[in-house]
């Protein structure tokens, strides 16, 4: 952050002894303008790589991980963030209701949703096709449509 | 004794009341109000910078999280600052001034909050000027001063965090503001050294629970071991979006909106991890009496219902408008018959000119008023005349003259042809019509009239039959409820059943339409044989149209509805035994007792109940989602199951180390039962009688930043250290390698 203009100081001064009334909360409490002295004031933020995305910094990792590999580096011992995430389960997947949350021994075959009872079949009936897509993503079984 | 009689009473009482209210007035589930505790105020800038810590240039301690961002000097009890780790910076739009804001300053207006931005995507922080903007506002409020920040940091990271994130912190420490030196750690490490007797050496495993998601990994003799870390992408803010979209889909017309901050609220006050077995839990709630129990109910606010008086108001100023209208319209009507009065009258003068003069100069007349025939003048006039009478009657408040005419003669009718002139004979033609259409309107009548005698006759016979037996007469008017609504019930589902290209009635009704527009139609295999085509000879045949209509029969529907009425009608006044319970739309619209546990309708009136949310199975539905993440749609195994991954790769010494101090810290640890649950989900899979210990952090919340201030004020900080030498040498990603510290970029470690 560039260090402020003396002039661009004094005309907030200004502002402030004349009419502190109009100035919003959102402006009082704006440190833009406030002094930073224990800043360089040559630095500034490197605009090239102003905000990386996460997609950014994840693939900067995989090829890091990548010439680590290439270079004979590469140990199993030091993970990567990737690297860290947990397996798939092994475990058998228990089915819930996706209305109730209670268990599910059925599933409908039209609409995909699975149900614990026959009232709550009833309910699926007459609940629109939207709302099942919405139900089903949650659990992330619905189908994304391009 | 006297002195234990108070107590004694006291009991009995309660005794009693909780008697009373379990034998006979429902349960009915706690009602908590929804109150979303307001940000904290404006935090001021420190005022003894210079005095207290300065001097000893005292490690700062920054908690960065992706919820709250926490900061002070190492040697204070707490952090100075806890924030939202959020900012806001834009272009106010009415005084052109530019805004920039940070944590909990964020004003709470729409084009603040539409501005505020997160440094953090996910658990990965992304935004180099989401990071510039939080250490400003930090080293502002701590009131630093100096030209650098001449203070060692000690930071968090995120677990094996993407060597990119580093880089632009230790940038903006090492560059922007000249700091001495840094350490990075992960802050569930720090939170097990706060909570360690011994911290130097700690033997544990860390779970730590984060805003996106959640992390374990095990520490012997103080040191971290990464190679065995895990992460499972479920943390506190998708849990509670879990939540809010079981919310919105369970109250679809709520409505007020629900936001994240009061899903939050509702997250962190209602919900609760099952403390044993799940499915056995779910299973427990199947019971409609159960799930009501465990029913806890988050009231809305609402603006109260207009009172007595305003609702008198209201309709009084309803009255008033529907009288306004009605006079104007009165007016309209008035004025449209001066109108008309006014074109007979002069219509009337007109046709005085028919005896004054000629006719074709009458006609000429005629013409230059828009008619091209005296006939059709005539007409006109007939009937301005008639529409005049008609409004002028109405008017006055009269009803239609009653059209009760003596039957009308036909004189010519019965006349022979041969006696009547031609003029006659056109006549009688139009007589003899004139009279069928009598005729008919005659036997209509009479039918009518018939009709209703039988309708009379019968509803005597059927009181007349009540009287004598009213059971045999309900039993009957039963059975026939009963198979009308099985009717409509069928044809409901066959309605359904078409609706389905596949099902059985759509693949019959196709197999008809087919063999009807086939050539030669194949059908009976009699009718093969006769290869005459009889189709028609039997009234029946006809009903295959009906069939292939699809839709068919609404009248039949209308009909039996009409029916079912009167049957229900006749039985509500006669029959005791019948209420409005047992009619068919009761019966249609009544809910599985389940369902209505799950979740009720209001009542019409009730204006509280709208504004109610109930939650039962949500409660425990959305936190199971951190023990099985394929509810919320996340493929990966749960914490039970990662940790016990983590514990088996470990022999049985250093497994019973780490099982004596399962470190559970964060946010969402706060919620009930999760060290039951983990307790339950690891004993499985250890040997019985295993050392097992779940120890939940002290403050879930600040744990982090108190073992970082902890860590800062022992000797072991110095060696931990990666220095502004250090950061020249080996770049931005790098770091030195210590005990507690990631592993990924640290020197000495991932070389």
């Amino acid at each position: 952050m560039a260090p402020k203009k003396p002039t661009r100081k004094s005309l907030v001064g200004l502002e402030s002894s004349e009419g502190s009334a109009e100035q919003t909360e959102a402006e009082r409490l704006s440190f833009l303008n406030t002094p930073r002295p224990f800043k360089n004031p040559r630095y500034t933020r490197p605009q090239s790589k102003k905000l990386r995305s996460t997609k950014q910094i994840l693939a900067a990792e995989r090829e890091r991980e990548r010439l680590k590999r290439e270079a004979g580096h590469f140990s199993k011992e030091v993970p990567t963030y990737i690297a860290i995430e947990a397996p798939p389960s092994l475990l058998p997947q228990k089915r819930y209701c996706d209305i109730t949350g209670l268990e599910a021994p059925y599933t409908d075959p039209q609409s995909k949703l699975r149900y614990h009872n026959k009232a709550v079949y009833d309910l699926i009936k007459t609940i629109p096709p939207s709302t099942t897509h919405e139900y089903l993503a949650i659990r992330g079984q619905h189908s994304v449509i391009r | 004794m006297p002195v234990a009689v108070p107590p004694n009473t006291a009991m009995d009482v309660d005794m009693d009341q909780v008697g009373v209210s379990g034998s006979t007035s429902p349960f009915e589930p706690p009602v908590v109000s929804l109150s979303v505790p307001p940000t904290s105020p404006y935090i001021p800038v420190l005022g003894n910078y210079r005095e207290e810590y300065y001097p000893d240039r005292t490690p700062i301690i920054i908690d960065n999280g992706a919820t709250n961002f926490r900061a002070g000097f190492g040697k204070d009890e707490d952090p100075y600052i806890v924030v939202d780790s959020l900012f806001s910076k834009y272009r106010d739009r009415k005084t052109n001034t530019p805004v920039l804001l940070f944590g909990n300053e964020l004003v709470d207006d729409a084009t603040t909050r539409s501005n505020s931005k997160t440094s953090w995507d996910g658990d990965v922080l992304v935004s180099p000027e989401g990071m510039e903007t939080a250490l400003d506002w930090t080293f502002i409020k701590l009131g630093i001063d100096d030209d650098k920040v001449d203070h060692p940091i000690v930071m968090t990271e995120r677990m094996t965090t993407p060597l990119a994130s580093r880089a632009f912190v230790s940038e903006l420490l090492f560059e922007a503001y000249n700091a001495p030196s840094v350490v990075y750690g992960p802050d569930g490490y720090f939170s097990l050294y706060a909570n360690a007797p011994s911290p130097s050496d700690v033997d544990g495993v860390v779970v730590s629970f984060n805003t996106q998601s959640t992390s374990m990994w095990p520490v012997l003799g103080g040191e971290a071991q990464m190679n065995q870390a895990r992460r499972i992408p479920f943390g506190g803010t998708q849990a509670v979006d879990l939540l809010l979209k079981y919310v919105q889909l369970k109250y679809p017309g709520f409505p007020t909106r629900v936001t994240q901050p009061q899903a939050a609220w509702i997250f962190q006050s209602c919900c609760e991890f099952t403390p044993a077995s799940y499915i056995e839990k779910v299973r427990e709630l199947r019971d409609p009496p159960r799930l009501k129990q465990f029913t806890k109910i988050v009231q809305f606010p609402f603006v109260a219902v207009l009172t007595e008086e305003e609702l008198e108001r209201q309709s009084e100023r309803r009255r008033e408008a529907g009288r306004r209208l009605q006079e104007t319209s009165a007016r309209i009507r008035m004025e449209k018959l001066i109108e008309k009065e006014n074109n007979l009258e002069y219509y009337l003068k007109l046709r005085e000119w028919r005896e004054k003069e000629k006719k074709p100069s009458y006609l000429a007349r005629l013409e230059d008023h828009g008619f091209e025939t005296e006939v059709e003048f005539e007409s006109v006039v007939r009937k301005l005349e008639a529409a005049v009478t008609a409004a002028r009657r109405k008017e006055a408040g009269l009803e239609e003259p009653v059209t009760d005419e003596a039957p009308p003669t036909f004189p010519l009718i019965d006349r022979p042809d041969g006696e009547l002139t031609e003029e006659e004979l056109k006549e009688k033609r139009k007589q003899r019509l004139m009279k069928a259409g009598y005729d008919a309107r005659m036997r209509v009548r009479a039918e009518k009239e018939r009709e209703e005698e039988r309708k009379r006759q019968a509803d005597r016979d059927e009181e007349e039959e009540r009287g004598r037996d009213l059971t045999g007469w309900s039993a009957r008017l039963k059975r026939e409820h009963e198979v009308i609504m099985d009717k409509i019930k069928d044809r409901k589902r066959k309605h359904a059943a078409l609706s389905d290209r596949k099902s059985m009635a759509a693949q019959q009704r196709m197999r008809s339409i087919a063999n009807l527009a086939a050539d030669t139609p194949t059908g009976s295999k009699r009718r093969k044989r006769n290869t005459e085509d009889m189709f028609g000879e039997n009234d029946d045949d006809w009903a295959i149209y009906r069939k292939i209509q699809g839709g068919e029969d609404e009248d039949d529907e209308e009909d039996d509805f009409a029916r079912l009425e009167s049957i229900e009608n006749r039985l509500l006044a006669h029959d005791p035994t019948f209420d409005l319970s047992l009619t068919y739309a009761a019966r249609e619209s009544q809910r599985s007792a389940l369902l209505n546990a799950f979740r009720p309708i209001p009542a019409e009136n009730d204006l509280a109940a709208t504004y109610q949310i109930w939650l039962n199975t949500e409660r425990i539905r959305v936190a199971e989602a951190w023990f099985n993440p394929s509810i919320a749609g996340v493929d990966c195994a749960g914490l039970g199951e990662v940790l016990t991954g983590i514990l088996k790769s470990f022999g049985e010494d250093e497994r019973d180390r780490l099982i004596r101090n399962i470190h559970i810290t964060g946010g969402p640890s706060q919620l009930p039962g999760l060290p039951e649950r983990l307790q339950y989900e690891l004993a499985q899979a250890l040997p019985f009688g295993a050392p097992l210990t779940i120890r939940p952090a002290k403050d879930a919340r600040l744990d982090a930043w108190h073992g970082m201030a902890q860590y800062s004020r022992t000797a072991d900080l110095q060696n931990s250290l990666t220095t502004r030498d250090m950061y020249n040498e080996w770049g931005p990603e790098r770091m030195k390698a210590w005990k507690g510290g990631n592993w990924p970029g640290a020197v000495g470690i991932d070389d």
